[in-house]
This record gives C-alpha cells, structure tokens and sequence, in this order.
C-alpha cells in the first residue's frame, strides 16, 4: 500500500519497476549461483565420502587376503616339513622290509613305521583342529571359547577365564565360527603384545543385541588407536577382525573400564535372524 | 516484432515437448506443455480483434488460470505433504476471493490478486528449491529438466512481481511501454528455459545416468 501511494508520478513509476524488477533479478540469480554452487559442494563431499569407503573397503580386502595366504602358508609349512618327512621316513623303514629279510629287523621297522604313521596322523588331526575346532563344530561357541580359555590357563602363563551368562540358543554355524576366529585374534593380540595377567570373557544379551566383553589388564588399545591402525598399513590382524565383523554387521569397541585399570574389548552384533534352535544344531 | 517474435518463440518448446517428451512419465512436465499452450493461445486471443477491445477480461482469466496450472504443477512436483496440502489450502482460498472480485472482471486488470499469485508461486519455487538442497542424496537436482522449468519460473515471476503491483496505476500508453519491455523479454527466456528443459530431459533418456553399484569387498570366505 505504501508502496502504491508512493507511485504519483511517472518518474517514480518508472523508478520503482526499474529497481523492483532488477532488484528481483539480482536476488533470483543470487539464489540460483547459491543453490548450484551449494550442490556442487553436497556433491563433492559424497563423493569423498564414497571414496573414503572404497579405500576402506579395499584395505579391509587386501588385509583379508593377506591373512588367507599367511594360512595357507602356514598350512603348506606344515605338511611339507612336518608331514612329508615323516611319512618319506615310514616309506624307507618300510622299503626297509624288502631289503632285509631278518624277520626280527623286518618287525621293528613295521613297528618304527607304525609309530612315524601315528605321528602323522596326529599332526595331521592338529592342522585340521586350527581349520575348524570340532568343539567349536559339534558343541558351540560357548565350549570353544571356554576350551580356549582353559588351554590358556594350563599353560600357566596367564590366567584366562569366561563366562556365558545368555547363550541358551545358538547362534548359526558360520557366525559362530566369525566370532570365534575374532575371539582367537583377540587373545592372540592380548597374548602377544599386552603383557597381561589374566584374561575374563563374558557373553550377554540385552534384547536382540548380543554382546561379548574382554577384559584384561596388560596394556591395550584405545578406540582412536583401533581406528588409526585400521587406516594404516599395519594391524594385519585388527583389520582382518574388522572384515569378519563386518560380514555380521557387528561392532566392535576398545575402551578402558570405568576404574581406568583394565582394558576392555567389547563386541556387539544384532542377534535377529541369526538364531537357531539347539536341537538343529546338534 | 518483438511481440510476435515472443509469441512465436512460445511454439519452440510445445514442438519440442512433442517431439520428445510425449512419452514421459514427469507430469510435471505436462502441466508445463498444457500451460505452454494456454499461453500461446492467450496471447493469441489477446492481439485478436476480440481480445483487444477484453483485454482485461483475458488478462484476469489468464490469471487465475496461469496460477491453477503452476499451482498444480507444485502439487504434483513436491512430495511433502504438509506443502501439498498448503497448496490446496491456499489455491482453495485463493479461487475464493477470486470468485467474489469477480464482477470487475470487465473494469480493470486485477493487480492485486495476481501480486498474490505471483507471491505464492515465487514461495512455491523456493520451497522447491530448498527442499532439493535438504536432499543428501547424490541426484543431481540441478541437471534435472524440473529444476529447470522451476528456475523459469521463479525468473518469470521475479520479473514479472513489481509490474504486476503496478499495473493498475498504469495508463494505456504506460501498459504498452513497460508490459511490451518486460514481459516480452521474459517470455523469450521462459520459453528458451522451458525448451532447455525438455532437451534435458530427451538427454537424460538417451544417457541415463549408470546405477551406482557398490563393490562387494568381502572375501569370498567370510561370505
């Protein structure tokens, strides 16, 4: 209204529609550059973002290959110098048979070959129990890991316990053996590099999230250093449990205990669609 | 010659919308082919021996049609819902006070009621945009033939607004000097926006944008 009573003569008209006009302009251009230049931004950083994820991925993936060939190494170690001699030995005593005919001879070197064989098979039992522990196989997690724990603890140089307070129903095979393998890694790292006197594991369930906690009091990691070694070429191990986590889009935090004493590890996973009746798995 | 040059330039996107966006499931971009036609029609009528001696009588009508399409437009372009049922709100009061100023139709040109249009449309468009922004995903909203149309529209309402206010205070001779200025130039870079828009969108239908799909890095044990 101002503005039309303001409208008197032609020269403001004109005034008035000139500025107007221009002035809606300017601020419609304005707003348009502002909106392009704010996508182009929005833009940019999802694609750094995706980028970072990628690069994340592939470290992941490169970690997970490496740990495959270290095991398969590892195991070709085994049976080329542990498993190929002993049976080229129980060969020659057995060639031996041929040769000498001395009965009493004859039956040592069956006997020796006998031994050698056994031998083998034992080792061969061990290669096969670090693939897939049959406890772990026939009787669960909850009998591995505190088999585990007790092989540990016989060894007497840490005391090691743990304690599943809620695993009445199993999870599935496969993500059973996940976290048994990120357990594994764990104590692993604790064993190597913590200088730690004992070791306490505990399982729990707060609805459907299920939870396993560490704790230990050598020297540990901190959250930041997890991410840092996650980024960095080193902590072979650290990424390979983060890659097996990932399959269970589960979580995994390292912290120290409210009393700033202990270290604690605690790993978290969804448990909806992942249970399965004991019966089945039996 | 300017005028007939705008009116003519009006066909270039109707003929490209023919050519290329019949088969299009934007109806968006239908509402803008209907409103192209309307347009052109209008001007039409408007330099005719009838349109001349009812010019305002087109002029209101022109009005309130021009706003029922563009705020159907908005209706069928933003999602949300609490801006669709603004619209319907605001659009439903709108035809009201219309209908009851409907008897100086034939006097003069209604500058307020088509200030308001044009304030509700410049609103619309900027809810358009914001809510584009607001959007993380990686569409490209600014390389769409929507966001497009909405910059002609959001050009044709800025430059149209202040004249509009004005227009009642205007004589005759007035009319002809700053009407033929401004909106003819405007209509020129509407239509060419509006066709920009529909060689968009043949563009993107040819070249369309390949699905994003991620890599699976997981090892094939952990599978």
């Amino acid at each position: 209204m101002v503005l039309l009573q303001a409208l008197s003569s032609d020269n403001n008209i004109s005034m008035v529609l000139f500025f107007g006009t221009i002035g809606m302009l300017a601020l419609t251009i304005g707003l348009i550059v502002f909106i392009s230049f704010h996508q182009r931004k929005v833009i940019r950083y999802q694609q750094q973002l995706q980028r970072m994820e990628q690069d994340q991925q592939k470290t992941l993936l490169n970690a997970s290959i490496r740990l495959q060939e270290e095991e398969r190494q590892r195991i070709a170690a085994d049976l080329h110098d542990d498993a190929g001699p002993l049976l080229a030995t129980a060969r020659l005593y057995l060639n031996e048979n041929f040769v000498n005919l001395d009965k009493q001879t004859q039956l040592q070197s069956i006997y020796n070959a006998k031994q050698i064989i056994d031998d083998t098979i034992q080792l061969i039992r061990n290669i096969s129990h670090s693939l897939m522990p049959p406890t772990l196989k026939n009787f669960g997690l909850e009998s591995a890991v505190n088999d585990l724990f007790q092989k540990i603890s016989g060894s007497g140089s840490m005391n090691a316990s743990s304690r599943f307070h809620d695993y009445r129903e199993r999870l599935k095979a496969e993500n059973e053996l996940i976290i048994f393998r990120v357990i594994q890694e764990l104590i692993n790292n604790i064993l190597k590099h913590s200088n730690a006197s004992f070791i306490h594991l505990t399982q729990n369930t707060s609805g459907q999230r299920f939870f396993i906690r560490l704790h230990h009091d050598g020297r540990g990691l901190t959250q930041t250093d997890f991410e840092k070694l996650g980024k960095s070429n080193v902590g072979l191990g650290l990424k390979n449990i983060q890659s097996r986590l990932k399959v269970l889009q589960g979580k995994i935090f390292f912290e120290k205990d409210m009393s700033q004493t202990y270290y604690k590890v605690t790993i978290e996973m969804n448990r909806e669609d992942d249970l399965k009746p004991v019966n089945e798995s039996n | 010659m300017v005028q007939l040059f705008s009116l003519i330039s009006s066909l270039l996107p109707i003929s490209l919308f023919i050519l290329f966006c019949t088969k299009t499931d934007i109806k968006g971009l239908w509402v803008i082919f209907f409103y192209l036609i309307v347009s052109f029609f209008s001007d039409s009528f408007l330099n005719s021996k009838w349109g001349i001696n009812h010019t305002f009588v087109l002029w209101n009508i022109y009005t309130i049609v021009e706003y029922a399409i563009l705020s159907l437009f908005f209706y069928l372009t933003l999602k949300l819902r609490s801006v669709r049922t603004l619209i319907v709100v605001i659009s439903t009061i709108y035809f009201i006070v219309f209908i009851i100023m409907i008897k100086s139709i034939d006097v003069q040109y209604n500058s307020v009621l088509s200030f308001f249009s044009q304030v509700i449309i410049l609103g619309l468009c900027l809810v358009y945009f914001f809510t584009s922004i607001s959007q993380t995903s990686a569409t490209v909203s600014i390389l769409s033939p929507l966001f497009l149309v909405v910059i002609a529209l959001l050009l044709y309402v800025a430059c149209t607004l202040f004249l509009f206010i004005i227009a009642n205070k205007l004589s005759a001779k007035e009319m002809d000097k700053y009407w033929g200025g401004i909106t003819v130039y405007n209509n020129l870079l509407t239509n060419l926006l509006f066709s920009a828009a529909f060689l968009l969108y043949r563009f993107k239908r040819k070249n369309p944008i390949p699905e994003n799909h991620t890599v699976d890095f997981t090892s094939p044990n952990d599978r």
